[in-house]
């Protein structure tokens, strides 16, 4: 998770040689992305969850996420993020460490608060929805660059902002996805709309990303994201708030003792 | 330190802290419960339970969050049973962070383990054994924790001063041993103040956890003796029991490992001073998840563990020596976080089955609803008549180890409301 959520998080890195020019064009997109949105060490934003059940239901959830950055050019490490839940209330105070690699399934440990206890998960199912949401955990993590292969497909409008359009296409088989389709504004390389394709090659979800700005004069992140379930008219809305850059986060914030910690 | 002591602070606390209940730093829950069972005890004849509970939770930190004090104070009440109704300090600790390591002083609750059908390995708590059978509501411990953590595993030490009774249901009380327990003796002179000790080193390696750890000190888990009185010159057993704590030695280990929707666990113990010579115990089996089951969103977990003990039929508090744990857990992931666990213990060779349900689901964001239900079944009821009882107690059937929980089958509601 290069940068946090439904941003592409990339690595300028070495993948297998494009085998055509679509595609290679493709990839050098989605590497120009993954490079705009690295270079931030580390960040914090508090995040507002509304799920909708399509029928008048309505439940939402609040969390806060600290990230912290690969090493830069490691061919292997990607990012550490640790998300702590403030409600619903009776799950608050449960946290969820991630270490993110960018050609193995990454390693999860969650902490149980009522128990005290510390359980590494299983990431394999990466198709899952996160915390009842129509994001999977694939849609917040497994973003490095390496877990897809690309296309580049057109140019087009979006809401009048210049687009590209890419596919990517999810590296391995535990995906529940077989293809995304991507729109990328030409001018800053941010993701304003993602298409997700099921296993059965039918349209799933789409996300719209919204209401971006620029942090610290380099870092563009996303105010509100949607996601919208096509089969079932469920939908969630993401509202991020409170971003803070350049906190000064080691690994030590990270590590396994820190769950614990997290309040 | 002892339990009048810790119900005190608890007090106190529980009174001083409603105040502050506006700080964003401040939980709290209140419960309401009602357990019915089916049938009459063995001991009471009462066959519903209402109880109540709240408990609170305050939490600040300075030095950049170097240095943070917790304090968990919870307390309980129970309309007909008056060892139910107590009040616990379960947390109330400084924790002080430098570079690569922690000290955590205080009381303090601290979990160890990977299974789900027996907590063997963990033993730095006592059980709240009145709150819950599985060994899950722990009693505060007093403790100073040092824990190191390297890039070869975190290390921790624990100093652990003051022991705490395990709690069982009183005279009126359900579910517990055949006569209420009354009562505490200790293999070491210094009893309850005796001072005990305990190291764990844990790590893991690509999808491989695993912990060891070493316990010396005063057992957490008791052998329950008929008390002795003399009537007449003549020692007589009595209508009540006693706790009896030896002072023992624990080596665990514990072991997961992660393969695709597989996890494979391990916990092994090896104890010695605990009555008989040294012996081992082990828990071990697997979880297996399926994701969106069926075309749903659901994720549907199949748990299967045995449970065996080096010591067979001669384990007289361990109904744990040969038994087999299958459960089903159910996960919907919906708004309203419903899931639910129906499991069963099998003992294979005497037939005896303990049946297991947990179920809950939120009501909005605040109030949520739980449902348990144990079903004991299998066994014989013991004898009523004390003379029998007795004799039974004194030489118990290896193969009715769940006799005298026939009767106490029950379904537990819980609603809880969070602030």
């Amino acid at each position: 998770m290069r940068r946090f959520g439904i941003i592409l998080g990339l690595m300028v890195g070495m993948a297998a040689a494009p085998t055509s020019a679509d595609e290679a064009r493709g990839y050098e997109i989605a590497a120009e992305a993954d490079r705009r949105a690295g270079g931030f060490e580390d960040s914090a934003a508090t995040l507002r969850m509304v799920l909708r059940d399509g029928r008048g239901g309505e439940s939402e959830r609040a969390l806060r996420i600290r990230i912290l950055e690969g090493p830069d050019g490691d061919i292997d490490l990607g990012n550490k993020s640790l998300i702590v839940f403030d409600s619903p209330a009776d799950q608050r105070g449960t946290a969820l460490l991630t270490y993110g690699y960018k050609s193995e399934p990454d390693d999860q440990w969650l902490y149980l608060p009522a128990l005290k206890r510390v359980k590494r998960i299983a990431a394999s199912n990466k198709s899952g929805p996160f915390v009842g949401s129509e994001f999977a955990y694939e849609d917040f993590a497994g973003q490095e660059l390496e877990k897809f292969t690309y296309r580049y497909l057109r140019d087009e409008q979006l809401d009048g902002i210049d687009c590209f359009v890419i596919e990517r296409i999810p590296v391995g088989s535990d995906s529940g996805y077989t293809r995304q389709v991507v729109w990328l504004d030409k001018e800053e390389y941010r993701i304003w709309k993602i298409e997700y394709y099921d296993r059965k090659e039918s349209l799933l979800k789409t996300l719209r990303v919204s209401d971006y700005r620029l942090y610290d004069e380099k870092h563009w992140r996303p105010g509100a994201s949607l996601m919208v379930n096509h089969q079932t008219a469920k939908s969630t809305l993401l509202n991020y708030t409170d971003y803070r850059f350049g906190n000064g986060f080691t690994d030590a914030d990270f590590s396994r003792n820190s769950l614990k910690r997290m309040r | 330190m002892g339990a009048r002591w810790f119900k005190l602070v608890a007090w106190i606390l529980a009174a001083s802290m409603t105040p502050l209940a506006t700080a964003t730093n401040f939980k709290a829950e209140v419960g309401f419960e009602v357990r019915a069972f089916p049938d009459q005890g063995a001991r009471t004849d009462e066959q519903l339970f209402p109880a109540a509970w709240t408990e609170l939770e305050w939490f600040t930190s300075w030095n950049g969050g170097d240095d943070a004090l917790t304090l968990v104070s919870g307390f309980w009440w129970d309309a007909e049973d008056d060892e139910r109704t107590h009040a616990d300090l379960r947390e109330l600790s400084w924790l002080h962070l430098g570079e690569g390591w922690e000290l955590r002083s205080g009381v303090r609750r601290v979990f160890w383990g990977v299974a789900e059908s027996q907590h063997l390995v963990d033993i730095i708590n006592q059980s709240d054994l009145v709150l819950a059978l599985d060994g899950e509501e722990k009693l505060g411990q007093p403790m100073v924790n040092l824990s190191v953590e390297r890039p070869y595993g975190i290390f921790d030490f624990f100093l652990l001063s003051g022991f705490r009774e395990r709690t069982f249901p009183g005279v009126d009380g359900r579910v517990g041993p055949p006569f209420p327990v009354d009562g505490a003796e200790y293999e070491s002179d210094r009893e309850e103040g005796h001072l005990s000790w305990a190291l764990r080193w844990t790590h893991y390696i690509g999808d491989w956890n695993f912990a060891v750890s070493h316990f010396s000190g005063t057992s957490r888990e008791p052998q329950l003796r008929p008390a002795i009185a003399l009537v007449g010159g003549v020692p007589t057993p009595t209508e009540s029991l006693v706790a009896h704590y030896p002072t023992i030695d624990q080596t665990g280990l514990e072991a997961q490992y992660l393969a695709g929707g597989w996890v494979w666990k391990l916990e092994a113990i090896s104890r010695s001073g605990f009555f008989t010579p040294r012996y081992a115990a082990a828990v071990f089996g697997f979880e297996f998840t399926q994701g969106g089951v069926l075309g749903t969103r659901s994720d549907l977990g199949w748990v299967v563990e045995y449970n065996w003990d080096e010591r067979g039929d001669s384990a007289q508090n361990q109904v744990f020596e040969q038994d087999v744990f299958v459960a089903a857990r159910w996960v919907a992931n919906d708004l309203r976080g419903t899931e639910g666990l129906l499991g069963v213990y099998l003992d294979p060779e005497t037939r005896e089955r303990v049946w297991w349900l947990e179920a809950s689901r939120r009501l909005n964001s605040d109030w949520k609803l739980v449902v348990e239900g144990r079903a004991f079944a299998g066994g014989h009821p013991l004898p009523t008549d004390f003379a029998r009882l007795v004799a039974a107690l004194s030489a118990p059937d290896v193969d009715n180890k769940t006799g005298y929980l026939q009767q106490d089958d029950f379904v537990r509601f819980q609603l809880i409301r969070y602030f």
